[in-house]
């Protein structure tokens, strides 16, 4: 993976940033941090694509999809949510018990 | 000073010297002022000195200790080399070994410092990821 493409999902998905010795990314929905990834700064090396997928919990398909057009900050979040990483208050509870 | 018996052509020898008779078809024939060699490719396998797996165990920040030496993958690649600690999900790089594993043992400092500030918002997955971490990593003074 390019610099450029980690960017990109940097901002797509409005990751905080903070730049130590590596510039850090940590994905954060209502208050929650949820994922976190990493690149080093300016080291001239490939970024290794299937880490920086593990660390932001998606396949091989939506990372592309992340990079591309095809997957959005909204289609990360459900992503997050089916794999239960964002639980929802109230989701699981029942209409009749509200 | 060393000297070889030439044996005549009409002498039978075993290819491993023997002189019992052997078949006519297998029947190594030395010629005098020829010195037969055998030649013969055995399969072995290729060795690397190269280490894949090794076991990280100083990290180095004068306020960490590791209580257990974290187990860490080295891949290569081109000029790259990737020192991946699967547990953690966390990796460094560097053009040579040392270089990658001190990335990673940096890297795994402050992922601990970020993960102990943020504590009290991290959702699961990040909670188990510092509670695993916690097992490998510890703030020094704490006995």
């Amino acid at each position: 993976m390019k610099v450029h493409e980690f960017e990109k999902i940097v901002n797509k998905l409005e990751l905080k940033v903070r730049n130590g010795r590596d510039r850090h990314a940590w994905f954060e929905y209502e208050g929650q941090v949820i994922t976190r990834t990493k690149r080093s700064h300016g080291s001239g090396f490939d970024l290794p694509a299937n880490l920086i997928r593990q660390q932001l919990k998606i396949n091989e398909r939506q990372l592309a999809g992340l990079i591309s057009c095809s997957v959005s900050k909204e289609d990360y979040v459900r992503i997050l949510i089916e794999k239960k990483l964002i639980v929802i208050p109230g989701a699981t509870k029942s209409p009749q018990s509200a | 000073m060393a000297t070889a018996t030439l044996l005549p052509e009409s002498v039978r020898l075993t290819p491993v010297g023997q002189n019992r008779p052997v078949p006519s078809k297998k029947v190594v024939v030395i010629r005098e002022g020829y010195v037969p060699t055998i030649s013969a490719s055995v399969p072995t396998k290729k060795l690397s000195t190269r280490s894949k797996r090794v076991r990280l165990g100083v990290i180095h920040t004068p306020e960490l200790r590791i209580k257990r030496a974290i187990p860490v993958e080295v891949r290569r690649k081109d000029d790259q080399v990737l020192a991946i600690a699967h547990d953690f999900q966390e990796f460094g790089c560097g053009e040579t070994m040392g270089d990658a594993l001190d990335d990673l043992a940096k890297g795994l400092a402050e992922l601990f410092f970020r993960l102990d500030e943020e504590k009290d918002r991290l959702g699961s997955d990040l909670r188990s990821l510092r509670a695993k971490l916690s097992d490998y990593v510890e703030r020094r003074g704490k006995e």
